[in-house]
């Protein structure tokens, strides 16, 4: 799930609108399918889908870098210019960015096989099952807040596996991350795990430089709330 | 996705399915679990068991359907997370997901749902602080219209408004209600009494102070008491203690505990219940029902000299008499911290922490299970002047957002009124301690409470919790104006800025977001600013803003536990 520091090729940027060859803003993301992804020099996924439009609807320029990810949070807060994505905005880290909120909406639950009985009529009844989740990800910070057992692993890969394995009862994740790795997984086709419970929302977000122009989060804050309001948003997130 | 480094997983605008539970909905079965669960309740068993039966009848419409709502994480909402919301899906069918966060996700999410249209919660238990937004932004449900009209067939007979106690603070100038109170909590000083009543620290507090060492009247005795356990004292049983305790860490928290009500303990504002007039808490001038300016200039007190006396008295305390740590602490980090014994005192202490101070076994609990701890009334700033409010409640009250499918409102209202109604809500008092019913306040149950209690009991029986008082209507758009409390004043405690420059940006940068929506209409009582008018000119008016007083340390004063009850509450 780790990639190393790279930045774009300028092959790439050559393909771009003009105002996207301006690159004012460097936008940070970390390897993260299936929201952001780098792929034989090219990022993709969706939350890049729905940032490159953003920044090109509001007429800012910008270019993609991958970085680590503890790396882009730290750059986002010290380089002005920059901006890192797709951040969950909350409490904790409100003070440290200027914000863009919602670039999707996040719906987390617990996964379970195809086969197993668990039934779920609140979250706390899962307080019996073994859970695993990605390791630091808000999900699994979330159960872990509330006294949930969470077994974490290093990649959603092995968290498939292992509910495929029956080491854990139920894999708590998001609704597309749980559809795209379960594709990658051939002893899934046709028997996918089903969702049993889900617990939570989150608001993914564009966390920026606190120095950034007022004006240009402005723009970008209004572009978000348009496209929302004309279904293109929700398009993108929904992979169209 | 990240959070504070660490990822945060997921995508998709469409909510998931459940599993289908094999519940026998609403059985006899299910009902007397109904009734074990909730007990005591101070309806007769024939009565609690009807209303359950009337849940059950009038949910059938909406069986199998799927419901989200939200709310901030308090012990109160946690029972209902876990316990009220699990035995309401087995009794209805309604598969229903009560989920927890943070008060500011609360905020943000229901500002998101009201600004984009984009539907996220069925409903959402959300302070009464934001009535002013509701009331002038038209975007969520008038509940009084709401239960005449389409939400009728889905409203509790026995719902019984008239016993709510925080009815009021959800109440618009129109008169009707726009959001139904779940949960209610003060702000008071908490103290530890076993401490003050100890005779050798009685000597020593008189030697050194000239006066007894009791529950402080006013600030200069909060002051006093701060600096005589955290300088003079300094260890107790073999442990260090302080004699004061807060929170600084810059973030959304840090500005609750400067707009619930500081500003006015100190003196801010005008005389006026439940909030001044013709200038409120928030230092917000209002004529009529129009928001007027915030800063001094435009006859607001914002930035008057009790606020910058308010926080300069709040940065000096944390600097000086809290633990060190207390300074990058927040809300949820801070709230526990006097439970674990080292504390003396604490000026604003929310009683929704009722609850958790009272657990057997802590460092504050007596072997018998009785608090060494009380609550008492607030002590007050030297502008406070009788007459003024003094200190903070507020209602988590559920909110319906305009634009929900109406068959997901009346599910999600369905949940709302049981989780409130009379059949569980004595139970879910005694779990949480956030009382919203009289009937509940005044219950046999309370009174054998009371005891372990500290001091709740006695202040919601009291007429006095009538001058605990929420943000008020006043404030035209919550969401927008509460990140200026914060961000301003936390860069003041960074020691980055003077307060009086801090405050001054603040008031400035209310008035322009008031000046916008002035632009922008709203559909209610939008603010129209005041001219800039040089300081005399509201000096004369002989309201706030008042000027700064040449001595803002009177004489420390206090008084006894006993007295306190009889004289304030």
């Amino acid at each position: 799930m780790k990639t190393a520091l790279r930045v774009l090729g300028s092959s790439l940027l050559l393909s771009l609108p003009a105002y996207a060859q301006q690159a004012s803003y460097t936008l940070y993301f970390a390897d993260n399918p299936p929201f952001t992804l780098a792929e034989n020099g090219k990022e993709k996924g969706v939350a890049i889908d729905i940032v490159g439009k953003l920044f090109e609807r509001a007429k800012l320029g910008y270019k993609f870098q991958s970085l680590p990810l503890a790396r882009s949070m730290e750059d986002a807060k010290s380089k002005p210019l920059t901006c890192v994505f797709p951040v969950q905005r909350a409490q904790r880290n409100e003070a440290e960015y200027a914000w863009v909120s919602p670039i999707f909406v996040a719906n987390s639950g617990l996964f379970v096989n195809k086969d197993s009985t668990v039934a779920l009529t609140t979250l706390s009844d899962a307080k019996k099952l073994k859970i695993g989740a990605l390791r630091g990800s808000g999900d699994a910070e979330y159960l872990k807040g509330f006294g949930f057992s969470v077994e974490e692993a290093n990649t959603q890969d092995q968290n498939v596996k292992k509910l495929l394995g029956k080491q854990i009862d139920a894999w708590a994740t998001d609704v597309l991350s749980a559809k795209y790795f379960v594709e990658q997984v051939d002893a899934y086709k046709g028997q996918a795990p089903r969702a049993v419970y889900t617990f939570r929302k989150s608001l993914g977000s564009l966390a920026c430089n606190t120095k950034m122009p007022k004006a240009d989060i402005a723009k970008l804050q209004k572009t978000v709330d348009d496209m929302i309001k004309d279904g293109s948003l929700q398009k993108l997130a929904a992979g169209s | 996705m990240i959070r504070n480094g660490k990822r945060l997983a997921g995508l998709c605008f469409s909510l998931l399915a459940f599993a289908q539970y094999a519940h026998a909905q609403g059985s006899p079965d299910v009902i007397d679990k109904l009734m074990k669960e909730f007990s005591p309740s101070t309806r007769s068993k024939e009565q609690q068991r009807k209303e359950f039966e009337w849940f059950r009848d009038a949910a059938k419409p909406y069986k199998g359907k799927s419901i989200m709502v939200v709310s901030e994480t308090i012990d109160t909402h946690t029972y209902e997370s876990e316990v009220i919301a699990k035995l309401f899906s087995e009794l209805t069918g309604i598969q229903l997901v009560h989920e927890l966060t943070g008060e500011d996700d609360v905020v943000k999410k229901i500002e998101t749902q009201v600004r984009t249209g984009l539907h996220l919660y069925d409903a959402y238990i959300n302070d009464s602080d934001l009535i002013g937004w509701h009331y002038r932004a038209g975007k969520v449900v008038n509940l009084t219209d709401f239960m005449a009209k389409e939400g009728k067939a889905v409203t509790l007979p026995t719902l019984d408004l008239k016993d709510f106690i925080g009815t009021s603070f959800t109440t618009a100038p129109d008169g009707k209600l726009y959001q139904l109170p779940d949960q209610q909590f003060a702000n008071l000083y908490w103290y530890r009494k076993d401490w003050f009543d100890r005779p050798d620290l009685q000597k020593k507090f008189m030697d050194i102070y000239k006066y007894k060492l009791d529950v402080p009247v006013n600030w200069s005795a909060y002051e006093d008491i701060a600096e005589f356990f955290t300088v003079h004292v300094k260890e107790l049983d073999g442990q260090k203690v302080y004699g004061h305790m807060d929170y600084g860490r810059k973030d959304p928290s840090l500005g609750w505990r400067f707009s619930d009500a500081w500003l006015s303990m100190a003196g801010a504002g005008d005389k006026g219940l439940p909030n001044g007039k013709p200038v409120d808490e928030w230092g917000i001038r209002v004529e009529g029902c129009a928001p007027v300016g915030a800063s001094v200039e435009r006859g607001g007190d914002m930035n008057g000299p009790a606020a910058v006396y308010s926080v300069t008295k709040f940065i000096e305390w944390l600097n000086k008499y809290a633990p060190p740590e207390a300074k990058a602490m927040d809300f949820g980090t801070a709230g526990s911290v006097p439970s674990k014994g080292n504390i003396a005192q604490q000026i604003f202490w929310y009683t929704a922490f009722t609850a958790s101070m009272t657990k057997p076994n802590l460092p504050v609990t007596n072997a018998d299970g009785s608090p060494k701890w009380r609550m008492a009334p607030s002590p007050r700033g030297a502008y406070w002047q009788a007459g003024m409010k003094l200190g903070y409640q507020d209602a988590g009250a559920w909110t319906l957002v305009k634009g929900t499918p109406l068959e997901n409102q009346k599910a999600a209202w369905l949940y709302a009124q049981f989780a409130v109604s009379k059949a569980v809500s004595l139970k879910k008092t005694l779990v949480g301690l956030t009382p919203i019913r009289e009937s509940d306040i005044n219950s046999k149950a309370m009174t054998d409470a009371a005891p372990k209690l500290g001091g709740l009991v006695e202040f919601y029986r009291s007429p006095a919790r009538k001058l605990w008082t929420p943000t008020g209507t006043n404030v035209p758009d919550y969401p927008n104006l509460a990140p200026l409390w914060w961000s301003n004043i936390g860069a003041a405690i960074r020691g980055e800025v003077p307060v009086q420059t801090a405050l001054n940006t603040m008031a400035e940068q209310a008035d322009t977001i008031m000046g916008q929506l002035e632009k922008t209409g709203m559909t209610k009582c939008a603010p129209k600013l005041n001219k800039k008018q040089p300081l005399d000119f509201w000096y004369a008016k002989g309201t706030a803003p008042f000027p700064k007083l040449s001595n803002e340390k009177p004489k420390g004063e206090t008084q006894s536990y006993e007295n306190s009850l009889k004289s304030s509450w």
